[in-house]
Order: C-alpha cells, then sequence, then structure tokens
C-alpha cells in the first residue's frame, strides 16, 4: 500500500515538474482595453483557456513546445510559437477587423461549442448600441430582453423576467458590484449607459458558484477601462437626452480614465412653457416643475506592472421629479411650496488584481452600493415681519451594502482552472421612514416614524473548477455557501452547481447543468405599473429565504464558421416565492409587508432556440422561446386561488426576437428589431353575480360581485412590435459623426398595457378596454465621435 | 395628523403619476378573446340556529352583459339533516327566494341539493356553530357633553359596552354586529359602532389607501375575526356606539359564531368591493364560495345577543356646564 502510495506521488510529481504555465493579458492593440472572453488555443496540445473579467489567462501545457492561437470576435487572430520553459509571459496585442471572418470565428466557436457553460449568453456590445430603441437611447436591458429565455414585463418597464422569475431575482453586476433598481424614468429606460459599457454577459441558469444571492439570472457587466494611448471621446444629442463619454490616459499606458454622462433635458425645455402658462393665468406665482434623469460612470485604471492593477470604479445615478410653486405678496409676504421626489443609485468600488504566481491570480474587492428613494414636501409662509410656518416632510427608503470580497483564479494543471473565494456583504436596509418637522409659532414638531434601521449581514464562499476530464468530456464543478443573519436569526445555504459538456466534434457539443440557488433579498413592488415604488427587504423570522433548483440541457453547433445555433430546455423548481394576497394593494408601503404576502412555489419549463450571427455585413439573432410558468400556494395560512396552480403573471407560451444588422458600407447600417410574444396574463372575473349580501335583518347590500374562476386566467392581445434604426456615418477631419434615425413601433401597433371593463352609458354596453403606452415614435439623434 | 398628510400625500403623488400616464395613453375597445362562458347557479342561504331556513337562487351572468340578473324560481330541493334524508317543503316566494319548514339548531349538519331545470344540481353543506359563551358584561353610557356646544350633538350619547369572550380550543371565527329593531314598527337594520381592540383589529390593518383583505369590518357594521390570536383564551372585547337615548331601548350587540366559509365569503367579498375601480391597482380578488357546481355560499351563524340597555343602567342625563 505505501509503494503504491509512493508511486502514484512520484508520478503525480512527475507530471507536475514536466508543466509549463504561459500566462498574460490580451488586450486591444489600439485602445489597450483588456478583451474579456479572448481564447487562448496551444493547437499541440490542443489545450485552451478564455481571458477573465480582467483580460487576463492562464493556461498550463505539456511538452517543450507550444503554438498557441489568440483570437476573439473583430480582432485578426494571431499565431505565436512557443518553447516551454519554465514559467513563460505572454502579453498580446490584438489588432480590430472586421473583414478577417475566417481567422475570427475560431475564437467564436471555442467559445459557444467548447465551453463549458449552458445557459449563458455574451451579447455584443456593438449590436447593443445599434439595436434601435425608444426615443433612440440605446438600452443594454432592453437588448437583454430580447434573448431566449428572457422577458420583458409589460411596455415601458424595465423589468426582466427570466425562464418565468420574478423581477427581483436578477443579480445586476456592475464591475461586479450588485446595484438594485436599474431603471431610468420608471422603468422606460435602464440605468446602464451602452457608450461606457465593453461586455455583457448574461447567465441564465447553470450558474458558476462564483454567483450567488439570487435565483434567475446573472447580468455580469464590465466598463471600459479607458484607452491607455490617446484620448478619445463622443457626444451624442438626442430628442429627449444627450450623452457625453471621454476616455483617455491619465499616464501612457500606465493609468487611465474613462467617464460618461447622460442627461434627459425635457424638463429644462418644458420651464418656458410652463413660465408662459403661469403668465397668461397672472398672479405672483413662480412654478417650476418637471421630470430629469441623469447618470455617470467613472472609471480609472492603473497599472502598476504587469502582474499588478488596480481599478476605480464609480456610478451615480438618479431619477429626479420635482415641482416648486413660490407665491409673492406686497401685502402678506410670500408662500413656497416644494415638492421632489429623487431615486438612484450610488455604486464605487475598489479593485485590485495581482498576479501571485503564474498559475495563481488574486482580485480584492471593496466595494459600496446604495439604492434610496427619497420623496420630500416642504411649506414655508412668510410674513413680511418674519417666518410664520414652516412644515417639512420626508420620506426615504433605501439600502446600502459595504462589500468585502477576495477571489482567486488558480489553474494548477493544464486540465484544471479552479476559482475560489469568500465574501462579506453588510446591508443596511431603510424600508420605510417617514419625518415630519413643524414650526409654526406656538405649535411646533419634529418626529420621525416609520423602521428605520434593519442590519443583515451576509457571508459566502465558493469553490469551483472547470475540469476538462478528456477531449470529449468537460464538467464545471462548484460549491456555493452563503450565510444570511437578520433579526437574530441565521439562514446557511449550502448550493451545489454542475455542468458539463460533452463534445461531439469541432462544431456540435451537448452541454447540461444544474445549480440551486438561495436568495435572501425581496422587492416589494408593483409589478402592472412603472412607478418609484421599489422597496427592498430582507427575509425575516417568518419570510423564509427564496429558492430554486434548474436543470438545463442543450445542443450547440457552430454553422460553416459563422452562425451559432443552440437549443436548450430547462426546468426549473422555486420555493418560498412571493405573492401579493388578494386584494393587498401595493402602494409602496412596507409596513406590516408581511402580512400582505403569502409564501409559494413555482415551476417553469422550456425551450430556447437561438441562433446568432456576430461578424459578417449581416450581424444579429433570432431567438425563440417555448415556456410555461405556474404558481402553487398552498402552505397552510398561505394559500391564495383556492390551493390550485395558475399561471404566473408573465407566463407566456410563445416569445420571438429578431434582430438584424446590416452594414451596407463603413457610413450606413440598418437595423431592424421584431418582437413577437404571447399576452400577459391577467385575472378577469367572467361571471357577474348577486351575492345576496345581506344580513338577517333584511339589509341588503346592494352591489354586484364579480367571480374569478382562478389567477391570471385571461390572456392579454398578443404583443408585438418592429423598430428600425438607421444609422449615417461620416468621417469628418477630427473624427466620425453620426446621424441615427430610428423609429419605434414602426407599424403603429397598439399593444397592450393593461386590461379593465369600461361602460358606456349611451349605449348600455359593456366592453373590455385596453390602455396602450407608445404609438409608433420617430426620433433622431446625433453622435459626434474624436 | 401631519404623518398621515404626508403619507396621503405621498400616495395621492403616486396615483397623479399613474393616472398621467393612463391618460397620456391611448385606449380601445377590444374583442374579448376568451370562452364566453355560461352562466353559473348562485346558491346563497343564511342559515341561522333556531330559525327556518330559505334559501335564494339566481343565475350569474356573463361580465360584459348587462341586462338583469335572473332569478331562478322553477328548482327543487333535498335536504339531509345531520345525515339522514329530511322531508322539508320549499315554497317560492318569488325573486328566487325560497323558504323551508326546516328550522336549524346549533350543532346541526345540513347539505342541501337544489335541482334547476336546465342546469342541474348545486348542493352545498354547513354546520351550525354553537353559540359563542359570553360572560362578564358591562355596559357604561357616556351623556353628550353640551359645554360650549351649539347643541348638534345633544341627544347623541356614547354607550360601551365590554364583554368576555370565551374562544373553545380550535378553529372559531366570529363576527360582531349591531341591530337596531324599532319595537313599534318590528323593522331592523344594523347599526354602524366602533370596536377598540389592538388584539384582534390591529391599527395597520387598515393603512393602504384602498384597504386590503384584511381590514376586517372597515364598515363599522360588521367586525369579522378569527380566534387566531386569542386561541383558546377569554378575551374581554370592548365596542362603543354613539345613539339617540330613544334607540337604546332597540339595540342589540349580537357576538356570532360564523362558520370558515361565512368568514371567508364576507372578507374576500369586502375586500373585493374596496379594490374595484380605481383599485385596479390591487390585486384582484376570488371569492370564496362554498357551493358545489355553482357558487355562493351557504350561510351558517349562533348568535348570542346583548342588549345594549339593561334595567341596572339607567341613562344618565346630559352633562351641563
Amino acid at each position: 500500500m505505501k509503494k503504491t502510495l509512493l508511486l502514484l506521488l512520484l508520478s503525480l510529481s512527475a507530471s507536475v515538474w514536466a508543466q509549463h504555465t504561459v500566462s498574460g493579458t490580451i488586450v486591444d492593440e489600439h485602445t489597450g482595453e483588456t478583451l474579456i472572453g479572448a481564447t487562448v488555443w496551444d493547437t499541440v496540445s490542443r489545450k485552451g483557456a478564455a481571458t477573465n473579467q480582467h483580460g487576463r489567462y492562464t493556461l498550463t501545457l505539456k511538452g517543450d513546445h507550444a503554438v498557441l492561437r489568440v483570437s476573439f470576435v473583430g480582432y485578426e487572430t494571431q499565431y505565436h510559437p512557443l518553447q516551454l520553459t519554465g514559467s513563460q509571459r505572454l502579453d498580446v496585442k490584438l489588432h480590430g477587423s472586421l473583414t478577417l471572418q475566417e481567422v475570427v470565428v475560431t475564437g467564436e466557436r471555442v467559445q459557444h461549442v467548447e465551453s463549458s457553460q449552458p445557459s449563458m449568453v455574451e451579447i455584443p456590445v456593438e449590436q447593443v448600441r445599434n439595436v434601435p430603441v425608444l426615443f433612440g437611447e440605446t438600452d443594454v436591458i432592453k437588448v437583454v430582453q430580447l434573448m431566449p429565455g428572457v422577458q420583458n414585463g409589460s411596455e415601458g418597464t424595465s423589468g426582466m423576467y427570466v425562464r418565468g422569475g420574478g423581477p427581483d431575482e436578477n443579480l445586476f453586476l456592475l464591475d461586479g458590484v450588485p446595484m438594485y433598481n436599474v431603471n431610468h424614468m420608471g422603468g422606460f429606460f435602464s440605468a446602464f449607459n451602452s457608450d461606457a459599457v465593453k461586455n455583457i454577459n448574461l447567465y441564465k441558469g447553470s450558474f458558476p458558484a462564483r454567483f450567488g444571492s439570487r435565483l434567475s439570472s446573472v447580468l455580469d457587466i464590465t466598463t471600459n477601462n479607458g484607452n491607455d494611448k490617446e484620448y478619445h471621446g463622443g457626444v451624442t444629442i438626442g430628442l429627449i437626452s444627450a450623452k457625453l463619454n471621454v476616455e483617455g490616459p491619465i499616464i501612457k499606458e500606465r493609468t487611465t480614465f474613462s467617464l460618461s454622462a447622460r442627461r434627459t433635458y425635457g424638463d429644462l425645455l418644458l420651464q418656458p412653457v410652463i413660465a408662459a402658462v403661469v403668465a397668461d393665468i397672472g398672479g405672483n406665482q413662480k412654478v417650476n416643475a418637471g421630470y430629469y434623469f441623469y447618470d455617470v460612470n467613472a472609471k480609472v485604471t492603473h497599472k502598476f506592472n504587469e502582474r499588478s492593477r488596480l481599478y476605480a470604479s464609480y456610478y451615480m445615478g438618479d431619477d429626479a421629479l420635482y415641482a416648486r410653486l413660490r407665491t409673492r405678496s406686497y401685502n402678506t409676504g410670500s408662500e413656497s411650496w416644494k415638492l421632489g421626489y429623487y431615486w438612484g443609485n450610488i455604486v464605487g468600488s475598489l479593485r485590485w488584481n495581482y498576479e501571485l504566481t503564474p498559475k495563481l491570480f488574486m482580485n480584492l474587492t471593496g466595494a459600496y452600493t446604495r439604492y434610496r428613494n427619497d420623496l420630500g414636501l416642504t411649506i414655508e409662509e412668510n410674513a413680511i415681519d418674519g417666518l410664520d410656518f414652516a412644515y417639512t416632510s420626508n420620506f426615504n427608503s433605501g439600502i446600502q451594502d459595504a462589500t468585502g470580497r477576495l477571489d482567486f483564479d488558480y489553474a494548477p494543471t493544464p486540465d484544471h482552472n479552479g476559482k475560489f473565494g469568500l465574501g462579506y456583504v453588510f446591508h443596511h436596509f431603510t424600508p420605510e421612514t417617514s419625518s415630519v418637522r413643524l414650526d409654526a409659532g406656538n405649535e411646533s414638531m419634529d418626529t420621525v416614524i416609520g423602521q428605520s434601521n434593519l442590519m443583515a449581514n451576509e457571508v459566502m464562499a465558493y469553490v469551483e473548477d472547470d475540469w476538462r476530464i478528456s477531449d470529449l468530456v468537460k464538467v464545471n464543478l462548484g460549491l456555493n455557501f452563503t450565510g444570511f443573519a437578520v433579526q437574530d436569526k441565521f439562514y446557511p445555504s449550502l448550493q451545489p452547481r454542475v455542468s458539463g459538456r460533452l463534445l461531439f466534434t469541432d462544431r456540435l457539443s451537448a452541454k447540461v447543468g444544474y445549480a440551486y440557488m438561495t436568495q435572501y433579498l425581496h422587492l416589494l413592488s408593483n409589478s402592472s405599473i412603472s412607478l418609484p415604488t421599489d422597496l427592498w427587504v430582507p427575509v425575516t423570522a417568518n419570510i423564509l429565504p427564496m429558492q430554486s433548483q434548474q436543470v438545463a440541457a442543450g445542443l450547440f453547433y457552430n454553422f460553416r464558421d459563422s452562425l451559432n445555433l443552440s437549443v436548450e430546455g430547462y426546468y426549473k423548481y422555486m420555493d418560498n416565492l412571493l405573492e401579493y394576497k388578494d386584494g393587498a394593494s401595493f402602494w409602496g408601503s412596507s409596513a406590516g409587508w408581511e402580512s400582505k404576502v403569502c409564501m409559494g412555489r413555482g415551476w417553469a419549463y422550456g425551450i430556447e432556440f437561438l441562433a446568432q450571427k456576430n461578424i459578417g455585413k449581416l450581424t444579429g439573432w433570432i431567438g425563440y422561446t417555448w415556456s410555461h410558468t405556474d404558481r402553487l400556494f398552498d402552505y397552510p395560512g398561505q394559500e391564495l386561488n383556492e390551493k390550485e396552480v395558475f399561471p404566473a403573471k408573465y407566463d407566456r407560451r410563445h416569445d420571438i426576437s429578431i434582430v438584424l444588422t446590416y452594414k451596407f458600407s463603413e457610413r450606413f447600417d440598418l437595423s431592424a428589431t421584431w418582437v413577437y410574444c404571447t399576452g400577459n396574463a391577467v385575472t378577469l372575473g367572467l361571471q357577474d353575480f348577486d351575492p345576496d349580501f345581506y344580513t338577517p335583518t333584511g339589509d341588503y347590500y346592494s352591489t354586484t360581485a364579480s367571480y374569478i374562476t382562478t389567477r391570471n386566467n385571461y390572456r392579454m392581445p398578443s404583443y408585438h412590435r418592429m423598430d428600425i434604426s438607421f444609422n449615417w456615418h461620416k468621417k469628418l477631419h477630427y473624427g466620425t459623426r453620426t446621424l441615427n434615425l430610428s423609429v419605434y413601433n414602426a407599424y403603429n401597433r397598439q399593444n397592450p398595457y393593461m386590461l379593465y371593463t369600461s361602460y358606456n352609458y349611451t349605449t348600455d354596453e359593456r366592453a373590455l378596454t385596453q390602455i396602450s403606452l407608445f404609438p409608433i415614435i420617430p426620433s433622431i439623434s446625433y453622435t459626434y465621435k474624436f | 395628523m401631519n404623518t398621515q398628510l404626508f403619507s396621503h400625500s405621498r400616495r395621492v403623488l403616486l396615483l397623479t403619476l399613474a393616472a398621467s400616464l393612463a391618460m397620456a395613453a391611448c385606449t380601445k375597445e377590444i374583442e374579448f378573446e376568451g370562452e364566453i362562458t355560461d352562466p353559473l347557479v348562485v346558491l346563497t342561504s343564511h342559515s341561522e340556529a333556531d330559525s327556518i331556513l330559505s334559501v335564494r337562487l339566481t343565475y350569474s351572468r356573463f361580465f360584459l352583459r348587462t341586462d338583469s340578473i335572473r332569478s331562478i324560481n322553477n328548482a327543487t330541493f333535498t335536504t339531509e339533516l345531520n345525515g339522514s334524508l329530511t322531508n322539508t317543503a320549499f315554497q317560492s316566494t318569488g325573486w328566487g327566494v325560497y323558504r323551508s319548514n326546516l328550522t336549524l339548531r346549533c350543532g346541526d349538519t345540513l347539505t342541501l341539493h337544489a335541482n334547476v331545470p336546465g342546469y342541474g344540481e348545486v348542493s352545498a353543506g354547513c354546520r351550525i356553530p354553537q353559540r359563542p359563551v359570553v360572560s362578564d358584561i358591562h355596559r357604561e353610557i357616556i351623556p353628550p357633553d353640551t359645554s360650549g356646544d351649539d347643541g348638534y350633538y345633544y341627544y347623541w350619547y356614547e354607550t360601551s359596552i365590554s364583554f368576555r369572550l370565551h374562544d373553545p380550543v380550535g378553529e372559531n371565527y366570529y363576527m360582531l354586529r349591531t341591530i337596531w329593531k324599532d319595537s313599534i314598527t318590528g323593522e331592523q337594520r344594523e347599526y354602524y359602532f366602533t370596536v377598540n381592540d389592538d388584539l384582534l383589529f390591529p391599527e395597520s390593518s387598515t393603512e393602504d389607501l384602498f384597504g386590503d383583505l384584511t381590514s376586517n369590518g372597515s364598515d363599522g357594521r360588521e367586525y369579522l375575526f378569527t380566534d387566531e390570536m386569542i386561541e383558546g383564551q377569554d378575551h374581554t372585547i370592548k365596542i362603543s356606539i354613539d345613539h339617540d337615548t330613544n334607540e337604546l331601548k332597540d339595540l342589540t350587540l349580537e357576538v356570532c359564531s360564523i362558520s370558515r366559509d361565512t368568514y371567508l365569503y364576507h372578507t374576500t367579498l369586502q375586500a373585493q368591493q374596496n379594490t374595484s375601480g380605481i383599485g385596479t391597482f390591487s390585486e384582484p380578488v376570488r371569492i370564496h364560495c362554498n357551493v358545489t357546481g355553482g357558487i355562493g355560499l351557504l350561510d351558517a351563524i349562533a348568535v348570542t345577543p346583548i342588549p345594549y340597555s339593561s334595567s341596572s343602567t339607567p341613562t344618565p342625563a346630559p352633562r351641563k356646564r
């Protein structure tokens, strides 16, 4: 036995000694921007690796020589012959090219067919910028919603429903830091400025162990580091907003910055109109009112040396709805009335990358994120001789997180690519606080009511290994542990994650995955209308963490080096889901919220088809989803719908998205999207009846009641829409200008937003009536890039 | 008061936003594309211990139709009392109402089958609960304070009654209501009153702008509650009522044991009424029924009456300055 063990150790040692590690960073030759997901493939040993979120790769190889093929979509492939002697560093600068399709595809195929990760889609940022959207404002979330398996709520909302999950079950990561509210304008636009975005990965299932805390999806967004050689930027002016982005070196090839900002200016244009109306009415009044949103993305990257980098990222975005009224009188003094509603996020992070050894890479992150939702009302009356009356009310709600996280990438052998790490999050919830201050001469008051502070602590640790068992089989094994402490309760959760790939040919693979997820946060939100009423609350002693288990399996095929095809099926079981009770109204009040909701379970299953073409003159994708999502609330004391199964609100049988961009020349390109989906499920009482709601005393309540057979028993009309966008680029002396013409809802489809029963008193008839939001909306924008 | 004002301001702002959105949007009438369902038979019967059984049968109506609710006057019935068929006679009195000769007692289990020509059979069952046991009844009559008053409230007294409710072990449901019965004409109706009980009726439950399901008795005429918070215990309940001195002798507080079905029917019906119209921003409410083959409720209650006046509590004279 001892001899056998010794022999095993010796052979393992010999195998380790014969290995050579090649590591480095892959960047764009012109901008110095790190490339995420670029592939490095040794054509000799047929081993490969992809760059991580920081553009870094590690490849451990056997033998004495290798030929590394380095490729990335939209870049010219490079080959690097190497004599393998110990650990080596190979940093690669790729040259961008859109014409060399053949070589570009190789990297693409490796990722699509070879990776062990099913249920993941990489969304091309260039495509995001081309997809036509409302008011010409490009929108990351709207494009993500065009992917199979992802549904939007209803028109005008940014709510995402992934594989039957709810809108609060998606983890939005901006440079690795969670963002809570990703909406602007009550959901019409998302908070992500596409100018600042470098990479978008969407995970719909089979989540790698490094991700956690949400049930249904992870949208991992990485922002630009900034050009490390020269200054570049752009300005866009559209119908409702303007954008600016600038990037460049602070210290050439060492320290870079990237800054993007945008703001809507409808409120500024509105002020003269309001002033004219007020002047027309007369009186000594001054009125300001309007709505705007803005966001700013800033990032500074410093390269200490090839092994060490520091990233500082900052995001700030707010929506503001305001009204101010001021009345002056020479006799009685003045009166002012101010109402402001502000909501938005701040996300800041500091990350330090360090290559401890060629095989071991570390990323240390400290982050802060805050979502707030504040309403303020101030009324002041000033008499000629001083202050008479002052009243101030504030409503505050929000969540703040302070996060510390340490992640490692470790590639000990050619066939293992491991990741492990741990993290801690301090949550500070402010579910709902109201304060009132009154100063009215003799009467004064200063009081605060509501639940102001609720603290929770969350810890997590994970380990995962991407293990290439053979050329045919590759698996990703992972384990995620999270623990959540709140109100003297501790909820631990151990979540296994497994995915695997079977490579039939270079072009065809089958993948399968399983993920167990736990979520400790709930979003109390009105799902039917777009209002800034989001309230984040943690699990409590009574409301248990949500859990899900999902299995997914699919076939992935690369057709003629130009088209990636996939078909994927999934089944997801969810437990401790929340639904509002019958009759509960959701006007943002968190008081007693536990009594307004029920806990139940649900399941979703479906099949997704995706055909995606990312290169050539014609790019885009066609996606189709067939799905089914049900809910059952039958736990004792938590019953809904008479303990019968009912379809989820966003259960949709069919969902089709077609996104196409055709580049006629360097000067002209045309994009079009067409979406179709089955109508949302709504609840209609199909029979009216006299409830005979009388008492034995003979008092009749004269009323008609509505009998609802089951929740969500009726389908709204189906939703479909076509958007078209045309870009005209022209090279100018110092840059390029782009004129964009977009048409949203090109054939003016009146899509359903809400249904109600109307009554015509003249004809004594009732009718089902539909509210629609957006008709055909043309828009124009002008962009200048230098 | 100011915090309430602020709270309402916030909700009104949100409502204004929603209304603006709706106004900016366009509306159009659309075809109903689902199945136009056939009318259902609605059976309602409010059975009370020591009273005769009466039943009402009507048809429901498709929600886009505007014709009147149709009564069913040609149904036949069979009844089972405590598991045995009874020879109960039912007589149609019009408007879909049938009166029987069957008197129900506490503890009786009733199953009712109604056969409607052209529709089929609907049936429902209920058990008449035991009367609630109450004790330690105390009455207090507070006369109106006329000092500095313009006399408008001169005749209005406030009477409060407290009593101890003995809740038996098990799941129990209750209703409180006040009945005014004219001693001369015999006319009777329900009367508004107030229950001051934070345990059974927490204040937060009526916080929503449009009300919600937990706002029991929000109309002040019927207060429904469960024994969830007082399971198997004695609990003292205090109610108060404003009344004219002349009405006191005609007022009776009724403490009722009700069935779970009755509780759910009434609370869901109230919740639906509260959330209709502008409350479309609330979750729709499915009304609980206990009728097989149709909809409606076979009700079951048992009443313990507590008169507001008693010989030991003479009406005091109004206080004067």
